[in-house]
């Protein structure tokens, strides 16, 4: 700064106001313009420090002073806090400094005054952003808040639904199930009472109704059926159908169609309340119900259906007359209709079907059940069984079997039994007949056979024992030859006799004769025997069919010579003929091991048989009563025997014929 | 008279031979029917005894062949033997030209022979 500078820049203040300035060269009133601010910086200088109370604040005080004046300057500091001197002999640089300094601490005081405004004043704002920041985050606070409770209602909604959904989910019939929906919509109170249109095939249209809580059902009669379920169903169309069927004013409705099969078909009609605006949150309150309640519905409905069947098929399953059982390897019984079990429980099917009527029979399986032949050969087999008495063929189909699992491994069959006892019945007849036959025509050919040579045997004896000396002992012997022959004659005369059967031809005949020609068709059978033969019906005839009644005949005979045939020494067989009053009575007895009671019971059974299939021989008992019968008499096994074993009587009604007449 | 004897059983044709012969007979023998036939011409017998059952020619086929050539066989009496008594149909055997029908076995053979010579004259 220049002596040029402080001209019109100073203010002098003090007595000496000429002489300081002027020597300083500058006036009385000093403004120096520099500082970086736009405001001026004014001076004052000050010889006379009284004056300093009058100078507004924001001059610069310099106080003038003459070297040597500590004193004043120390009042000038301390009392009038003035932080300048200048010192009249000090130089112009010494002056200047001092100026500059003052300057210097202005501008810096400046500064410092704006900082602190500046300060001031981002304080301000930033107390401003804070609270505005504080406001947002209130703002934010309560959207927050009051997001967080919408969502706590949706959730809340959201819960009500599903605890809905979980409640239709677990029930099990149709009523149930409306019942529940109902309940649900009356939560809101805008709705009334849920109406049910059910259209199922075999069944005839009904609709439900749901008020009061209880479910009633209303038949449609056929004509009445409309469209309902229809794809262009006008609501109104509806609404007052539902109104004609029922017989009450129907309200607005909300029309749903749940289920549209071609089994099934279900359509929804709720009658509401409230007004057109509140229709949407009503809508969103429905259509997830409504949702569940079409799958539910559908659901129960279809499972009460398919129960129906399998009660048909069940009813089916037992109706079959002919027993059925499903088992798997062990013989378990998986599942049985009722002829198969009679209500027994048992766990393996031999228990509650083969073993049920016989008590005393090893819990095992049959013999004869072909399961294990089905799993070896991969295919339905068939096997035979006993039961009760009874012959059962069954047949075994493996469970699932199919072309691709031609290597499974099978574990569970079907078994069809199918009583065969009469068919075997029948076949064994058959063989039985065909056996007899077979036997005559054999007999019958050895016979014929033997006739031949014997014809000539007993001719060729004859023409000897004419040409030989009558006294000698060869004419004795030929004679012997010749009675030989005769006898073999005889025999197969009555072998040919016996096996031709006859024409069924009754006669009148003695018993006797026909027992004693049977008696030499025996003499292998009765090789190791004894055989008693008491007749005393010779007078009295019987009318009978000679050969059948000689087969009877034979037949006990050989029975009772069978059944000692296990005995290590001789048996006996008593064969008497009596005459009892009007009848003729033969008796068959035997020393064998006799007949237990169960069997006596169950012998003239047709073909009853102890011996294995295939094994008897002759006739069969049963044969024999109805051949007896026929001849008007019977064939009874008695109890009480002469002798130790079993025990058989005939009796046959006497002709009234008189002994004599031929 | 001349007897012609048809039959496959050794036996028969020798007993019946013999009793015949002793009685002063001529016994011509044929073990099958074949052979039968011929000796039938050319023996020309006054009865023929004839067997059903042979191993050839049955008894009754061979009557068959005797009726279509009636001339060629004349009229001897014939009788059918066998061990199947009543078998035989007899109208139709009779129809075919046979006398009588003996069962075998023979109870008596003289009896027999007895009857046939009845027979014959």
């Amino acid at each position: 700064m220049s002596r040029d500078d402080f001209k019109n820049r100073a203010i002098w203040i003090g007595p000496d106001e000429m002489g300081l300035s002027s020597r300083l060269g500058i006036p009385k009133q000093i403004t120096l313009v520099n500082s970086v601010f736009s405001r001026d910086i004014q001076f004052a200088l000050l010889e006379n420090l009284e004056e300093t109370g009058r100078l507004p604040n924001d001059i610069i005080k310099i106080y003038v002073t003459d070297r040597g004046s500590d004193q004043y300057l120390q009042d000038a500091i301390n009392r009038f806090h003035i932080a300048y001197y200048i010192d009249r002999t000090w130089s112009d640089h010494e002056i200047h400094e001092v100026f500059h300094q003052a300057i210097r601490d202005r501008n810096l005081q400046n500064e410092k005054l704006l900082f602190r405004r500046e300060g001031a004043r981002h304080k301000k704002d930033l107390e401003l952003m804070t609270q505005n920041l504080e406001r947002l985050v209130e703002e934010r606070t309560d959207h927050i808040e009051q997001s967080h409770n919408e969502e706590k209602d949706k959730y809340g909604r959201l819960q009500a639904l599903v605890k809905f959904i979980k409640q239709m989910a677990a029930l099990n019939s149709f009523e149930e199930v409306l019942l529940t929906f109902r309940k649900e919509i009356r939560r809101t109170h805008k709705l009334g009472d849920p109406i049910f249109i059910v259209d199922e095939v075999e069944h005839e249209m009904q609709i439900y109704t749901s008020a009061g809580g209880r479910i009633s059902g209303h038949r449609v009669a056929s004509s009445q059926q409309a469209q309902v379920f229809g794809e262009n169903i006008e609501t109104t169309n509806v609404k007052n159908w539902l109104a004609n069927e029922l017989g009450r004013p129907i309200g607005r409705i909300l029309y749903f169609k749940l289920i549209y099969a071609s089994d099934l078909k279900l359509s929804l009609a709720i009658e509401f309340f409230s007004s057109e605006k509140e229709v949407k949150e009503v809508l969103d309150f429905l259509s997830a119900r409504v949702q569940s309640l079409a799958i539910v519905a559908e659901t129960v409905l279809t499972e009460q259906r398919l129960r129906k069947f399998s009660l048909q098929w069940e009813n089916t399953f037992d109706g079959i007359n002919s027993p059925i059982a499903i088992v798997d390897l062990d013989y378990n019984l998986i599942r049985s209709n009722k002829v198969f079990s009679d209500g027994y429980i048992g766990r393996h099917c031999y228990e509650a079907f083969a073993h049920s009527k016989d008590t005393t029979k090893e819990k095992e399986s049959c013999k004869g059940c072909p399961i294990h032949e089905v799993v070896k050969a991969h295919s339905p087999q068939s096997g035979r069984i006993e039961r009760g008495g009874r012959f059962y063929e069954v047949r075994s189909y493996p469970i699932g079997l199919s072309e691709k699992s031609d290597t499974a491994k099978i574990t569970n069959f079907v078994n069809y039994y199918v009583d065969v006892t009469e068919s075997r019945q029948l076949y064994l007849k058959l063989m039985q007949a065909e056996k007899i036959s077979a036997l005559g025509l054999l007999a019958g050919n050895i016979a014929h056979e033997l006739n031949n040579p014997l014809t000539g045997l007993r001719s060729l004896a004859q023409v000897l024992i004419s040409e030989v000396d009558a006294n000698s002992q060869l004419h004795s012997d030929l004679v012997e030859i010749e009675k030989a022959a005769a006898r073999s004659q005889k025999i197969i005369k009555n072998l040919l006799e016996f096996t031709q059967g006859g024409a069924n031809k009754l006669i009148e005949t003695h018993l006797d004769e026909l027992v004693e020609n049977t008696i030499p068709l025996l003499k292998t059978s009765l090789r190791r025997h004894r055989l008693k033969l008491e007749l005393n019906t010779r007078s009295v005839f019987v009318r009978v069919e000679p050969h059948l009644l000689q087969q009877v005949v034979f037949n006990l005979i050989n029975n009772a010579s069978q059944a000692m045939s296990s005995l290590s020494s001789a048996g006996e067989i008593l064969v008497e003929s009596w005459i009892d009053d009007g009848l003729v009575k033969l008796r068959v007895a035997d020393s064998g091991p006799g007949i237990s009671k169960n069997i006596r019971e169950r012998i003239f059974e047709p073909f009853f048989t102890t011996k294995q299939e295939g094994h008897g021989t002759g006739l069969g008992l049963s044969t024999s009563k109805s051949i007896i019968e026929s001849f008007g008499g019977r064939l009874t096994i008695s109890e009480h025997s002469p002798l130790s074993g079993a025990c058989f009587e005939i009796w046959i009604p006497r002709t009234n014929e008189v002994a004599g007449r031929v | 008279m001349k007897i012609l004897i048809v039959d496959d059983e050794p036996l028969v044709r020798r007993s019946l031979s013999r009793v015949f012969k002793s009685r002063g007979h001529e016994i011509f023998e044929a073990t099958n029917g074949v052979e039968g036939l011929e000796l039938w011409l050319s023996a020309r017998p006054d009865l023929v005894f004839l067997d059903v059952l042979m191993p050839g020619l049955t008894g009754p086929q061979v009557m068959e062949k005797v009726q279509e050539k009636r001339e060629m066989y004349g009229t001897p009496k014939v009788v059918l033997m066998s061990a199947y008594s009543g078998e035989q149909d007899l109208d139709r055997v009779k129809m075919l030209g046979v006398e009588k029908f003996v069962a075998k076995p023979f109870d008596d053979v003289f009896a027999l022979a007895v009857e046939m010579e009845k027979l014959v004259t």
